[in-house]
């Protein structure tokens, strides 16, 4: 603990207070007062440390308005881990808040059996709950089964070139299967004998302040993967991917470190291991959004673009502004749904002004907040996976 | 106590607009300098109206009042002293006007200098004030610390733009100074004397800002040079020949190689000095004025000339520039960045005191500024936490404004005096200007309540 208040303390020393991040976190814009800006929280988080500020209620709530979208660190002439700051004050700073939400990340998510048992009560409730919160719109309709219970947990190929583990992540496994059918499609396209890696990547729970219960997740991941012995571990969410390149960090044991180092966003595997260019066409106008996670997190933003440039049809026009965040951030829209609302309604107007018929990205907790506010701002546009419209393109060839 | 005065601004103002809790007020407890104090409450007003029934509140209970707009001052000037109540200015944003007739801007002042910017542009037109932090930084704190920027040298700073102002008074009374005229001689000169005021005299709630035709080009050069003087005599040989530099920047060989060491911008080590300039204008000019700043600049012993011929490669080089702050950082933690100011010709003569300075007292000083009009930067890097070379660096600090005065210049070119250089003013303005200056402060502000303890004075609580 000595050890990190010292490295948090030199983050916030590196902060030289120059304000320059007003000009581009995007919940100060939405917000326009100083004490949700990312200078205030470095503040606030070295008065903490001092032990100049005792933890407090809205110590907590001034450190929850934060998308951990890494915008700020990115412009700061200092760069300042300012995500860091904020996990850290909300994992030790303060009396944990109840909410729904945290107990969801903490105490559900982490729990296969428990997360069954939610799944089924969301699964039968789902209309009722989007009508009460609309940052579910976007969600599609829930299936009844895990992903996991589709498949087999091997998916041989004919002529395997390697072993790939899948990790699934709460999002893949329980929502969007339209983006694992898609993703194992591709994989398969490219010869890879398919491993799948359910489980939680622990960062719902950290970004909650549960450092305690993420740390677990991640060792759970890592023993997983060890077992299913796998050349590479590929993400399609890029939150996931985040947190499993970081547990190499987090963890400091080789095992850990040796795991981080085979995570890769779906996207950049395919780039790096060589696209399969065999490709059927894809009529279509596509922009494509950022994720915090990849782009920032992971510097993965060349990948999808190739990618989609690729495939024959589609014309890829960029919106103002692509590395914005939507304003999702995982559990941000539920806990904060007018300030998501306000970011993500932005978000919308910079894709529809493109004339794009599909926004590509390549995270599921942006896909629910873009189309969300898409269909909120009355925009018919669809919103798809980098690997959705990839699939579709394997798929077109086969189709005469 | 705090409670009473809650619910009675709450009454005033609205509840929303004032801010009373310890964690939110934190966050009004910093400039962008060093220093920092608690303010007692923070209220938002709304319009001019709040702002003046705000201030006539303020008035009758000698309440001390401070203005605030981005907070990225460079002197501690929106820095509460104990007991003051910051009066946060952003809510006034609106660009209210645009005349393109007039060539003027009427804004609020909590407009953000950039968004001026901007919306300026979209019509051809041009406000030149560009402080480095004009991303963010207001207007209204722009006008009260008449800030400057690296276009100084060829379109003046922020008090050549300054029109008219509206004004709330320290008694809370509304005034209207200069108008929408550049000629306006009709009494004492109240527009100038408010701007630069550093919130001493009023609060600022709107500006007429004059603007410019959008220049029709603009262009970027670089030029290393191994010997400083050399740069020194290129300066003064190309505003000789009647070229003035829309832009022209200096790094001296320790920002240089800090730059290179941790951001790496493809810059030379063994230079002594970089020069980067701008020119602008109608694009034939612009293109020829290039040639021969580029003679000049090899005739006077640059080593290298780079030209960047799109946008895209002036943004480039102005990387460089740009480094510099991120390169820093990694050296020391903490900043000191000062802007004491001399004549031109003195440039060569201020950078060698400064290099004599740091060496006295081993410190680390990267100097780099506006060299076209002497507002050099020197920045002493330090560690806050380290007490002794705090210490240090508060006797270069003094070393380095008595240089500035002896070569004929002043302590502060643009961040103005707040509660960093207060101790310094008298020996710039001497006691007779020590005296008017009070007594102005006196006639303007005789409660002494709107933003005390900043350029002038010392006040009982005065902690910090
Ligand atoms: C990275 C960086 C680069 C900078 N570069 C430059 C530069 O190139 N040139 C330059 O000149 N400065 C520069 N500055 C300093 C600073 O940005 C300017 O002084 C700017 O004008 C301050 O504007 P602000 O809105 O942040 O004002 P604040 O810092 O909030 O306030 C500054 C002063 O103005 C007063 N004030 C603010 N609003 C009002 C109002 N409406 N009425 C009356 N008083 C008011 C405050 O009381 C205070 O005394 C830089 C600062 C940073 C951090
Ligand atoms: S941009 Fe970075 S250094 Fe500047 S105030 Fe924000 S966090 Fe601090
Ligand atoms: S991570 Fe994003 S939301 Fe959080 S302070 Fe930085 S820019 Fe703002």
């Amino acid at each position: 603990m000595i050890k990190t208040k010292e490295t948090l303390l030199a983050q916030v020393d590196r902060c030289s207070k120059c304000g320059a991040c007003r000009e581009v976190c995007p919940v100060f814009l939405a917000k326009g007062s100083e004490p949700y800006v990312a200078r205030a929280k470095v503040q606030l988080a070295g008065a903490w440390l001092d032990g100049n500020l005792s933890p407090s209620r809205r110590l907590q709530e001034l450190m929850g308005y934060c998308l951990l979208c890494k915008t700020c660190t990115h412009h700061c002439p200092n760069g300042v881990q300012v995500d860091r700051l904020v996990l850290a004050a909300r994992a030790e700073a303060g009396p944990a808040r109840r909410s729904l939400v945290r107990l969801a990340a903490t105490g559900i998510l982490p729990h296969p059996r428990r997360m069954w048992v939610a799944h089924g009560v969301f699964r039968l409730t789902q209309g009722t709950l989007t009508r009460l919160r609309p940052a579910l719109q976007g969600l599609p309709q829930v299936p009844r089964k895990p992903f996991t219970q589709h498949y087999p947990a091997v998916l041989p190929v004919a002529r395997p070139r390697r072993r790939v583990g899948y990790f699934l992540g709460c999002m893949i496994q329980y929502f969007w299967h339209r983006v694992g059918d898609a993703a194992i499609h591709v994989l398969r396209e490219h010869d890879g004998e398919v491993v799948l890696l359910p489980g939680c990547c622990g960062m719902p729970a950290a970004a909650q302040g549960a450092a305690g219960i993420a740390r677990q997740q991640a060792e759970m991941v890592v023993r997983q993967a060890e077992q299913a012995r796998v050349e590479a571990v590929v993400t399609t969410c890029a939150s996931c991917g985040l947190a499993l390149a970081g547990y190499g960090d987090e963890l400091s044991t080789p095992a850990a470190r040796a795991f981080s180092q085979r995570v890769r966003d779906i996207s950049a595997f395919l780039m790096e291991t060589g696209l399969n260019r065999d490709l059927g066409v894809v009529e279509t106008v596509v922009t494509y959004h950022d994720p915090c996670h990849l782009r920032r997190g992971q510097g993965v933003w060349q990948q999808p673009r190739e990618i989609l440039r690729c495939i024959p049809g589609v014309d890829l026009r960029e919106m103002e502004q692509p590395d914005r965040c939507c304003g999702g951030s995982g559990t941000f829209a539920f806990s904060h749904p007018e300030v998501a609302a306000a970011i993500g309604g932005l978000k919308a107007e910079m894709a529809a002004r493109t004339g794009a018929a599909v926004v590509a990205t390549g995270c599921p907790s942006c896909q629910l907040q873009l189309a969300g506010v898409l269909d909120r701002a009355g925009q018919a546009v669809r919103v798809a996976h980098t690997v959705e419209i990839l699939s579709q393109a394997y798929a077109a060839r086969l189709t005469p | 106590m705090r409670d009473v005065l809650v619910k009675d601004l709450a009454r005033l103002l609205g509840a929303d607009r004032v801010i009373s809790q310890v964690e939110d007020r934190l966050c009004y407890s910093y400039d962008g300098t060093y220093k920092t104090g608690i303010p007692r409450l923070v209220v938002k007003p709304g319009n001019t109206e709040q702002v003046a029934a705000l201030v006539e509140f303020a008035y009758q209970r000698e309440i001390p009042l401070v203005p605030r707009g981005a907070g990225t001052g460079l002197s501690g000037g929106s820095v509460p002293l104990a007991d003051g109540v910051v009066v946060s200015l952003t809510a006034l944003n609106r660009v209210v006007e645009l005349d393109r007739v007039d060539m003027l801007a009427v804004v609020e002042a909590g407009v953000v200098t950039g968004s001026l910017h901007k919306a300026a542009e979209a019509v051809r037109l041009f406000y030149p004030p560009d402080p480095a932090s004009s991303a963010v930084s207001t207007i209204g704190g722009n006008v009260a610390e008449c800030a400057g920027g690296p276009r100084g040298l060829k379109y003046g700073v922020t008090r050549d733009y300054v029109l008219g102002l509206e004004v709330v008074l320290p008694d809370g009374r509304v005034i209207n100074t200069g108008g929408r005229t550049i000629k306006n001689v009709t009494g004492y000169d109240l527009t100038r004397l408010i701007t630069g005021s550093e919130g001493t005299l009023g609060i600022i709630t709107r500006a007429v800002l004059r603007l410019l035709p959008l220049p029709e080009h603009k262009q970027t050069i670089l030029a290393d040079f191994l010997d400083l003087n050399a740069a020194a005599t290129a300066i003064t040989a190309i505003l000789a020949e009647g070229i003035v530099p829309a832009a022209l920047e200096i790094m001296d060989d320790v920002t240089i190689r800090c730059v290179e060491k941790h951001r790496s911008a493809g810059l030379p080590l063994d230079a002594a000095a970089i020069l980067l300039m701008d020119l602008d204008g109608p694009r034939e000019t612009v293109g020829q004025q290039l040639n021969r700043v580029g003679e000049i600049c090899r005739r006077h012993g640059a080593r290298n000339i780079r030209v960047a011929h799109s946008t895209g490669e002036s943004a480039e080089l102005w990387q460089a520039r740009r480094a510099v702050s991120p390169a820093l950082v990694q050296v020391k933690p903490t900043k000191i960045s000062e802007d004491a100011t001399v004549p031109r010709s003195q440039v060569p003569a201020m950078i060698r005191r400064l290099k004599e300075i740091a060496a006295r007292h081993n410190l680390d000083i990267a100097i780099f500024g506006h060299a076209g009009d002497g507002n050099l930067h020197p920045n002493i890097l330090v560690d806050r936490r380290n007490p002794a070379e705090m210490a240090r660096a508060e006797n270069a600090i003094a070393e380095i404004f008595e240089a500035a005065l002896a070569l004929g210049g002043t302590l502060s070119g643009e961040h103005g005096i707040g509660l960093l250089k207060r101790p310094y003013l008298k020996q710039e303005v001497g006691s007779a200007g020590m005296e008017y200056m009070t007594r102005l402060k006196q006639a303007f502000d005789p409660k002494g309540i709107m933003n005390p303890g900043k350029i002038l004075g010392r006040c009982a609580s005065d902690q910090n």
